[in-house]
């Protein structure tokens, strides 16, 4: 359990992290709160020959804000777990709403105390772990990934097209990930979230999160997805298709799990069967849809 | 009771703050408290090479050819060395309850030409740092020719190296004289001791023999061992005990590793240093449980249970290590119980497969035995529709029945219960959660939907095991006490606990006394610290040498004594779970859980809680968590704590510690029982009957650890709470 051997650079620019991945490619892996990286190279099941550390940079409001700008939230890829679970009750001003809660309830569901403290949203959502919290939202939310490298211009990537599968993203080797977009929901949203865990902690064996907009007592929009059920977050349309149109009740959030049972093919490990696994996404399905709030675990 | 031990001596002086019975804080605890404690690692000598194992990565083969060239020719590296190097040095011996039948399987130090273990060591490489060693380690690719891996202890497959038996009593005849035969078969998952420091070992060469650092447990036998071994002269390996960080019977066994630590040192005359890191332990340290139960039992028509018939599988992995049949052994010796069980017959199969070889784990064959029995004795009561109490109080050994006799024999010993009311004991336990009160407010919640279960176990533990222990114990002239020991300290307070022993008789302060221990070059023979024997032996001897020191009345006075002991004693305790599950993941949450423990006496109460509570956690991680598990191949999928889940402060709930001292041993003039092991015994039992019953099928549960998905295919048994409700097989309809 000792890392295999890498060199170690701490850039003091964004521009100069883009440059020494464009130079090492494939070879550099970026280091920020190496909560996932770290063990894995300790494990020897990441061996990258260079690491790029950004814990070095100066502060950067693109890389350390969280800001809102015309219906859009902007969440800097360093920003800490802790600092999300932390964040002001009205720290998004009249934008905060149900995405802040969602922010700030689904940050407790990360690990424990010294992941979050150490731990960076973009880090999370570059190591696109299928269980994890903020990918399972940004893929659920329809999220836009905002990349730089040093060889292209910007460009931004949505959550449908950044996570392939496991730990894998579309993301290219010289690319860095700088910021995650997500769409402010107004108080007409009604977010849920409900996660099954075999211990307070860990990651999920199945998660799922729910936005319903309502008008008038009827759901007019629904987004639905889960995290543990596939190699990547998914969105369950089926799921979303059986509550668009209905009248939030107890029957038809049961309806709407029975549909997101049907709809996941997940595959199963020591955790969990496949079969166990398919059952389990429409219990914590139903049980976000019912979600006065967002839960805190244990 | 209580006040049946006031006779005893030392008891009611009330004088001395840090005697026996005083919940004095921990000697050993300023040095750990302060970070100045001294583990394995911190420890480093000039000259120092770092050891690497190569590991097998197949469970089951033949091992054509390791090519070495590149691992060689690697930076840093020293040596590397395989079976090829070590086929002189001999097989691993038992250290206890060995067979000339199991002699066959002794594990060697380094694979020769067969490999039957992912994680078996087949060379080691010796190199200045540990980075270094770890690399060119990974450039050994071990050419092995794979066989089929056995992975099932039942299967026909498997190697039966032996059969252990108990017979007692006419079965047969009280079988077809039986009012009822109630029949079960449950198992017990694979799980093991995890302690906090993983292993490791740091040997010097030093004036043609060795020093040994990172020893533990049992540090004489270890040293003779390794001399004997090495051919050296007797005495020339010299152990020096430091800070354990647990032991749990899995830390300082001897195993692979480190022999070759040592031969080593004296083939590269250079001190060798080795840390298991995680992934090592949980694939090359010692596993445990792992047994399979196949019980009938003879009752009659009073649900007096008349007879048991018993046939054990016990899966030991790919060899036998220095554990010998030591589990198989105590499950079959103490499947029985606090209960009268007239007649018993028992046969335990140790089967070889290829998974990683089986040792001890606290409670060791009596976590597994309890459940079985306890899960029988549930089935009972079910079967005559009695309360669970109710059908424990009927067979339950009586006050007036001690000492007992239970006709079997383990570690060299005869089973006899020196002294025990259990009826007692399981009347305090039921009292304390008012079990009519509980049984009722449980039984209206279930009623209102809530899947919430009740559930006892009862048990007889041991300890105090011998044959002897020495001490020596000096007064020195500023009036300070110094204690020898060759007993070791693993964490769990013995410093303490002799410190109050020896502060109780000679009326110093116990932190003047100075206990010393592990260090074989101070005291001749020492047995170590397992089996819960080191307060009452240890404890005792300390008792009766320092008795004799005050009667011989000289300043600067030291006096040498040998306790003796050709049993053991046996506390037993009771534990009661209270559990509410969840009907859509599977989940349980133990909402309560309580142990009543009768200790004899209790030296000091605090320590003993905090033994029970944390043999608690070790329990539940066993029934709800820890397992375990390989693919088809053999191939280990737990190699990390993402897998292994231990439970955590936020899965361990509150245990509620009920310390009684109703049975002071007769067998020491102290009355004192072990209690290292009580917290872990009985927790399958327990949590078992309180799932059965919240799930609403009587001995709907056979096997652990109890994972949410096994939860949930019990709910969606037929006969289950959920079932009865006539809702649909998808989950989603639960609740």
């Amino acid at each position: 359990m000792k890392p295999a051997q890498f060199s170690y650079i701490a850039p003091e620019t964004v521009e100069e992290v883009l440059a020494a991945l464009a130079e090492h490619g494939d070879e550099a892996k970026v280091l920020a709160g190496g909560q996932s990286l770290v063990p894995m190279m300790n494990f020897r099941l990441a061996r990258p020959s260079v690491i790029v550390d950004i814990g070095r940079l100066a502060a950067d409001e693109s890389l350390d804000g969280i800001s809102v700008d015309e219906g859009t939230l902007r969440i800097g890829a360093r920003v800490r777990h802790r600092q999300l679970e932390h964040f002001p009750a009205n720290g998004l001003g009249p934008a905060d709403g149900p995405l802040g809660s969602l922010l700030r309830g689904l940050a407790r569901w990360v690990g424990h105390l010294p992941i979050r403290v150490r731990g960076t949203f973009g880090g999370s959502i570059a190591h696109a772990d299928p269980a994890a919290e903020w990918c399972i939202m940004a893929q659920t939310l329809g999220a836009e990934m905002v990349v730089r490298s040093s060889t292209r211009p910007m460009r931004i990537v949505a959550a449908e097209d950044f996570f392939e599968t496991v730990f894998t993203t579309s993301l290219e080797p010289e690319e860095l990930l700088t910021e995650v977009r997500l769409p402010v929901l107004g108080p007409d949203w009604r977010v849920g979230f409900c996660e099954f865990a075999r211990r307070a902690g860990d990651f999920a064996v199945v998660a799922a999160l729910t936005a319903l907009r309502i008008e008038d007592g009827s759901i007019v929009e629904a987004r639905v997805g889960a995290g543990g059920v596939a190699g990547t977050p998914v969105r369950l349309r089926a799921a979303e298709a059986a509550l668009v149109g209905a009248i939030p009740t107890p029957a038809v959030f049961h309806e709407a799990g029975l549909a997101a049972t049907g709809e996941v093919d997940p595959s199963g490990d020591i955790h969990g069967s496949a079969g166990y696994r398919r059952d389990l996404t429409g219990v914590m399905v139903r049980r976000a849809l019912g979600a006065e709030s967002i839960p805190t675990p244990v | 009771m209580g006040d049946g031990i006031s006779g005893l001596p030392g008891r009611g002086k009330g004088i001395n703050e840090t005697g026996i019975g005083h919940p004095a804080l921990r000697l050993e605890d300023p040095p750990l408290l302060r970070g100045e404690g001294s583990f394995l690692a911190d420890l480093n000598f000039p000259g120092q090479v770092h050891m690497r194992v190569v590991r097998s990565s197949a469970a089951c083969g033949r091992l054509v050819g390791l090519d070495l060239s590149e691992a060689l020719a690697a930076p840093g590296v020293v040596a590397v060395f395989t079976g090829a190097d070590m086929s002189e040095t001999p097989l691993i011996d038992f250290r206890q309850v060995g067979y000339d039948e199991l002699r066959p399987y002794l594990q060697p130090v380094l694979a020769q030409d067969s490999v039957r273990y992912v994680g078996e060591p087949l060379a080691a490489v010796f190199a200045v740092d540990p980075y270094l060693a770890e690399d060119a380690a990974e450039l050994i690719w071990p050419e092995i020719e794979a066989g089929e891996a056995v992975l099932e202890s039942r299967s026909p497959l498997a190697i039966s190296a032996m059969t252990l038996r108990a017979d007692y009593g006419d079965v047969t005849a009280a079988m077809s004289a039986a009012h009822r035969v109630v029949e079960l078969t449950c198992e017990v998952g694979r799980h093991s001791g995890i302690p906090l420091e993983t292993r490791g070992l740091l040997a010097k060469p030093s004036g043609g023999g060795l020093e040994i650092y990172g020893i533990a447990k049992v540090p004489h036998y270890n040293c003779a061992t390794l001399a004997a071994m090495l051919h050296l002269p007797a005495g020339s390996v010299v152990g020096r005990e430091g800070h354990v960080g647990g032991g749990f019977g899995v830390r300082g066994e001897l195993y692979p590793e480190d022999v070759l630590v040592a031969w080593a040192a004296l083939r590269l005359s250079r001190p060798v240093k080795w840390v298991e890191d995680r992934w090592e332990h949980f694939l090359a340290a010692n596993h445990s449980r792992d047994q399979v139960y196949v019980l009938r039992a003879a009752v009659d028509e009073d649900a007096v249970i008349q007879a048991i018939d018993a046939e054990i599988f016990h899966d030991q992995g790919a060899y036998v290590r220095t554990h010998g049949a030591t589990v198989p052994s105590l499950s079959v010796a103490m499947l029985p119980g606090p209960y009268k069980v007239p007649s018993y017959r028992a046969a335990c199969h140790i089967r070889l497969t290829n998974k990683t070889p089986a040792g001890t784990y606290r409670a060791p064959g009596r976590f597994e035995s309890t459940f079985a029995r306890e899960r029988l004795v549930d089935a009972v009561a079910v079967e005559f529709g009695i309360p669970p109490a109710e059908a424990r109080r009927r067979n339950l050994i009586a006050l007036e029945e001690m000492p007992f006799d239970r006709r079997t024999e383990t570690l060299g010993t005869r089973v006899v219960y020196d002294s025990g009311d259990y009826a007692r004991l399981l009347g305090r336990l039921l009292a304390h959660v008012d079990y009519e009160a509980l049984s009722e407010s449980l039984s209206q919640r279930r009623a209102n939907g809530e899947l919430v279960g009740l559930g006892l176990g009862m048990f007889v533990e041991k300890s105090g095991l011998g044959p002897f222990d020495d001490v020596r114990v000096t007064r020195l002239e500023d009036g300070t006490v110094e204690v020898c020991t060759g007993a070791a300290s693993v964490g769990q307070g013995m410093e303490t606990v002799i410190a109050q022993i020896a502060s109780e008789v000679l009326g110093v302060g116990y932190s003047s006394v100075r206990v010393r221990h592990g260090q074989t070059d101070l005291i001749g023979r020492g047995l170590g610290a397992f089996a819960s024997r080191v307060t009452v032996m240890t404890g005792v001897a300390v008792y009766l040498a320092a008795k004799r020191l005050l009667a011989n009345d000289v300043t600067g006075g030291s006096v040498e004594y040998t306790f003796n002991s050709d049993h053991m004693t046996y506390p037993y305790g009771a534990h009661a779970a209270v559990v509410k599950l969840d009907p859509g993941t599977g989940g349980v949450e133990i909402e309560r859980y309580v142990v009543a423990y009768d200790v004899g006496r209790s030296v000091n109460p605090m320590l003993i809680e905090g033994q029970i509570v944390g043999g608690a956690a070790q329990g539940i991680g066993g029934s709800l968590y820890e397992e375990y598990r390989y693919d088809s191949d053999g191939g280990p999928l737990v190699t990390s704590f993402m897998d292994y889940l231990m439970p955590t402060a936020e899965n361990q709930p509150p245990v509620e510690v009920l310390v009684s001292e109703d049975a002071p041993s007769p067998l020491n003039p102290l009355g004192l029982k072990g209690a290292g092991e009580g917290g872990t015994n009985a927790c399958g039992a327990a949590i078992a009957a309180a799932v059965d019953e919240a799930v609403g099928c009587p001995g709907a549960v056979r096997t652990l650890p109890l994972s949410p998905e096994r939860v949930l295919s019990l709910l969606g048994e037929p006969g289950s709470a959920v079932g009865r409700r006539g809702a649909s097989r998808a989950v989603s309809a639960r609740e």
